[in-house]
């Protein structure tokens, strides 16, 4: 279709003028309780969505066809990309990748629009958030067709595109920005209630019933978002390196910590009544570190491996985007968060409850939140001030949230414990003394197994196998067994409640990424040799044996090819294949490892160049438990997503 | 009920990825080049431990945020030298980093040095932890007020 | 309606942020800041002690910075791959003329360096040899090219990184020779 792009293009112009309506619309019908200025802007938002989908479609058809004809599929594809690569080129460059922002913003707009469309119970609520959604939406719309159009043309045809780093030639590119962006954008609908509570003054129970499955599914999003990037950066750009503390990554990992605060917090208002100021900002903040997040991406304000792009001019714009988008709903917040709990009667709880634990938890996710930020700002800051130029790496994040995110994890397995309004100590005594035993016992197993580990290790690993025990006292609980009741407790287990079992199952995944993280932090080891043809090297208890060397040719690139087979000590052998590859397009190189992924670790090889004469270098990484770190975070999706799953639609199932 | 089978389900698919994960995967998946050569490493494992973990704590000057460890450019590599050198030679740790930032300033140094400009942000998490028990403290009674407020009228 | 001041708190944390942000930005496309600098120069410290092989026979027996303790003289780092190096070539000549440039060969192949010096003139009074980039370390130097101005007394006068032009001639590089005594 020739004029693909220029259907593309329009179709995202009318959007533009359909979320003016939703927006528009929505807010005046909620204002005046129109029903038909609300259904106009519920429609309106399922109309934006459908243009934006064939938007997006149009875009991704260029880059199918390799129609080098639009500017952005010449300059970042080309036409030896096997299919996949060229799908996730759309969204692999500054513009394609809003057009994929705005697309997800509008599908939550629809999901939206199909919310309101079916309640009956808390409509202006929903009217006044899916308006705020359309403002969001037409911002960014916005931002694309006067700043960042993906459909321009050139003016004249090129024999072939530029191709696409070849670094982001991954199934991890494929997955990692859609999923971030889900959780990302998610966020908004969660900032879009937090708006309209402050509009109407109220976010009390019913709106916090309304606003959590939306944040619950932001944050499982989130999560699988962030840990695929944790994941691809593992393979891509260190070695064994899967975390940074990168201004990219701490980026991703500020709305997480807000997000995962917001969900704690919007229980307390489901249940109690109670939190509803420290609530709304929350979720006013957590998407507002989204937008920042998307804003030092590509603005090149902060240097990092990761950034997308560096055009300080549409750095300015998107700021200019946040300070109205955050800068308006704080100021308002300021203005009106003293009247969003006036109307509840619920009674100040206890210093021992439920409530002051998940206000704590609440305190520690900000603290560690702004702890990040600072440190990520910190060395702009001083530049600001008197010029000097400091960083701020690895170590201070780790010697800063290491023990902060300890402290959470010591209380976690106290809190679902604890009685709401007020606990009592010896009660839940009987449930800790297990546990502490338990984790006592299991931590001086693991010492007797494992010499040499410092007391950051032991601290690491006892904390995950204490919120391990804090899982199994949860659902020895929800089967009755501390009131020792031993029948009927395999059928009450298998009638837990989803939200239960969801909160057990993320708490289990938090556990198991501590256990993950020790393991891979205190006990990973490197060997690297030089060898010829025919040696071997050990690392572990098993050899590996360089076999051969030789060139390969592949789809869009020529490599050379070291094969390295492990003999283990129980005489199993495998094969690792690891390549360097040259790509003539893109003129630049790199280096494939083979990695043989186990239950209890990884084992990494990585082929270093060489000669015969001088010989060929090898790198053998052990990476004891480093699997549990996706699955911890696996097991924390999957909790979030059964726990959305299972949440109340209404308030009197709360 | 068909919420209690979804989640059924993903239990199954849990316990089917645990299983898989287990066995052995194999992929050939992308890194840029190693940059640490055999020949780089000194012979003494607890020297050759040293060398690393200061390599790790120090900037790459003429990278995109990276470590003087992780990255292949000339100015690492020859840092990376010039540290086994100075071990080898019986100089401590801070000596080392001393070294380098009498040359190039603190911004070589990843963990930014404790002093007046710097005391921010070290001590940011206990003063954000002050400030908000604080906050949270002071906007706490008034609820219990309030209600007796109410009740009185 | 009930305002409590407290609730101010995150908009005026906000506006903080936005201002540390939009003077970043504004200071990068004004042209004010490189986010490649480092920030930092040997300037006002001790020239550290060097001495390294020569590239080729002139009247000078070594390099070595010590030989060079009571006068003032130049240290300039530049390599026959380095693009600026040849830019900044002509403006070298003419510092050669106030005082003595020593020239630091960078990461080098002895027949393109010499090529180079035919191609764009020799101002050295003697050039060094430092083939593994650990020289140029030693006295703090981070990329290509740089030149240092040091004082009879050793101290380095100015440390400047990147290539020297006409505005570096008349700039600093006159500030500095002006400190020295030397009229430019």
């Amino acid at each position: 279709m020739p004029h693909g792009t220029e259907i593309g293009h329009f179709a995202l112009a009318l959007a533009f003028g359909l979320t003016i309506t939703q927006a528009l619309a929505l807010f005046a019908g909620a204002r005046s309780s129109s029903a038909g200025m609300i259904r106009l802007g519920w429609q309106a938002a399922i109309m934006a969505f459908i243009l934006v989908v064939i938007s997006f479609a149009m875009l991704t058809l260029a880059f199918l066809r390799s129609d080098f004809s639009v500017a952005l599929v010449a300059s970042h594809s080309h036409s030896l990309k096997p299919w996949l690569y060229k799908v996730s080129g759309v969204w692999g460059n500054h513009e394609g990748s809003l057009l994929l922002w705005v697309l997800i913003l509008t599908l939550f707009g629809a999901l939206m629009a199909g919310q309101l469309r079916r309640i009956s119970d808390g409509r202006s609520t929903m009217a006044y958030a899916l308006s705020i959604q359309g403002m969001i939406s037409l911002a960014f719309i916005g931002l694309i067709l006067f700043t960042s159009n993906p459909f321009l043309r050139l003016t004249s045809l090129p024999d072939d595109g530029n191709g696409l780093n070849p670094i982001l030639q991954d199934p991890g590119l494929a997955f990692h920005p859609p999923m971030l962006y889900l959780g990302y954008v998610g966020l908004s609908v969660g900032f879009a209630f937090a708006v309209a509570a402050l509009i109407e003054g109220r976010a009390d129970a019913r709106w916090a019933v309304l606003a959590r499955r939306w944040v619950l599914l932001a944050w499982a999003a989130l999560t699988a978002g962030i840990a695929l990037g944790s994941w691809w950066a593992y393979y891509e750009l260190g070695w064994g390196g899967w975390w940074f503390w990168d201004p990219v990554e701490n980026a991703s990992l500020m709305p997480w910590l807000v997000a995962t605060a917001l969900i704690h917090s919007l229980r307390v208002v489901e249940k109690r009544n109670l939190f509803h100021s420290w609530t709304v900002l929350l979720a006013i903040l957590g998407f507002g570190l989204s937008l920042i997040g998307t804003f030092i991406v590509r603005s090149g304000l902060l240097t990092s491996v990761h950034a997308f792009t560096n055009d300080p001019t549409r750095g300015i714009v998107i700021l200019v985007i946040i300070m109205i988008a955050v800068g308006i709903p704080l100021m308002l917040y300021a203005m009106r968060a003293g009247t969003l709990g006036r109307d509840t009667m619920a009674e100040a709880p206890a210093l021992f409850s439920r409530e002051t634990a998940l206000q704590a938890n609440n305190l520690l996710l900000v603290v560690t939140t702004v702890t990040v930020l600072t440190g990520t700002l910190y060395p702009l800051v001083i530049e600001a001030v008197n010029g000097a130029r400091i960083s701020v790496g690895p170590p201070f994040f780790e010697a800063s949230v290491g023990p902060l995110l300890g402290l959470m994890l010591f209380f976690l397995p106290v809190a679902p414990l604890l009685a709401w309004k007020q606990a009592s100590f010896s009660k839940i005594w009987r449930q800790i003394w297990p546990m502490l035993m338990i984790t006592a016992v299991l931590l001086a197993i693991v010492l007797m197994l494992i010499s040499g580990m410092n007391a950051f290790a032991i601290a690491t690993i006892g904390l995950g196998i204490w919120v391990m025990t804090g899982v199994a006292a949860d659902l020895f609980a929800v089967m009755g067994l501390w009131r020792q009741h031993p029948t009927g407790a395999w059928r009450r287990l298998r009638g837990i409640p989803l939200p239960r079992l969801g909160m057990n199952l993320a708490h289990l995944g938090v556990a198991v990424f501590t256990i993950g993280v020790a393991g891979v932090s205190f006990f990973d080891d490197e060997v690297i040799k030089r060898l010829q043809i025919g040696d071997h090297m050990t690392s572990g208890d098993a050899q590996f044996t360089l076999t051969s060397v030789a060139p390969v040719i592949g789809p869009n690139y020529n490599a050379t090819a070291a094969t390295v087979i492990k003999t283990a000590a129980n005489g199993e052998s495998s094969e690792f294949i690891s390549e360097i590859r040259t790509f003539p397009v893109a003129r630049s190189q790199t280096t494939e490892a083979a990695i043989q992924t186990g239950f209890l670790g990884d084992t990494y090889v990585v082929f270093g160049g060489g000669t015969p004469e001088e010989g060929f270098v090898i790198h053998i990484y052990e990476k004891p438990f480093i699997t549990w770190i996706w699955g911890g975070a696996g097991l924390m999706v999957i909790g979030g997503i059964i726990t959305m799953l299972g949440h109340p639609t209404r308030r009197q199932e709360a | 009920m068909i919420c209690r089978l979804i989640s059924q389900a993903l239990m199954v698919l849990i316990m089917v990825m645990m299983v898989s994960l287990s066995g052995s995967l194999f992929s050939a998946l992308p890194t840029p080049a190693h940059a640490i050569l055999p020949e780089e490493q000194l012979t003494n494992p607890a020297d050759e431990a040293r060398a690393r973990a200061l390599a790790n704590e120090l900037r790459c000057l003429t990278c995109q945020n990276q470590t003087v460890d992780d990255s292949n450019s000339d100015f690492a590599i020859t840092i990376r030298s010039i540290i086994r050198e100075q071990i080898t030679n019986g100089k401590s740790d801070d000596d080392i980093l001393n070294y380098l930032r009498q040359r190039y300033g603190d911004y070589i140094l990843f963990s930014p040095p404790f002093n007046r400009m710097t005391m921010v942000l070290w001590l940011t998490p206990i003063i954000v932890l002050i400030l908000g028990l604080g906050i949270i403290i002071w906007t706490r009674p008034r609820l219990a007020s309030a209600i007796d407020d109410r009740k009185i009228k | 309606m009930t305002f409590r001041p407290v609730f101010i708190i995150p908009v005026l944390v906000f506006f903080l942020f936005v201002g540390v942000s939009l003077w970043g930005l504004l200071a990068i496309t004004n042209g004010n800041r490189d986010t490649q600098s480092i920030g930092f120069s040997m300037q006002g410290q001790t020239i550290p002690s060097v001495t390294l092989p020569l590239l080729k026979v002139t009247d000078q027996d070594e390099f070595s910075l010590n030989n060079w303790q009571g006068q003032a003289y130049a240290i300039n780092v530049w390599a026959s791959w380095c693009p600026p190096c040849r830019a900044e070539a002509p403006a070298i000549e003419r510092l050669s003329d106030h005082l003595p440039v020593l020239g630091i060969n960078q990461r080098d192949e002895q027949e393109n360096a010499l090529g180079f010096l035919n191609t764009f003139g020799d101002p050295y009074t003697a050039i060094g040899v430092d083939r593994d980039g650990r020289a140029s370390i030693e006295i703090g130097v981070q990329a290509l090219p740089e030149t240092l101005i040091i004082g009879p007394d050793g101290t380095i006068i100015l440390h400047h990184r990147g290539p020297i032009f006409a505005n570096e001639m008349n700039g600093v590089i006159r500030d500095a020779l002006i400190t020295l005594g030397i009229t430019p």
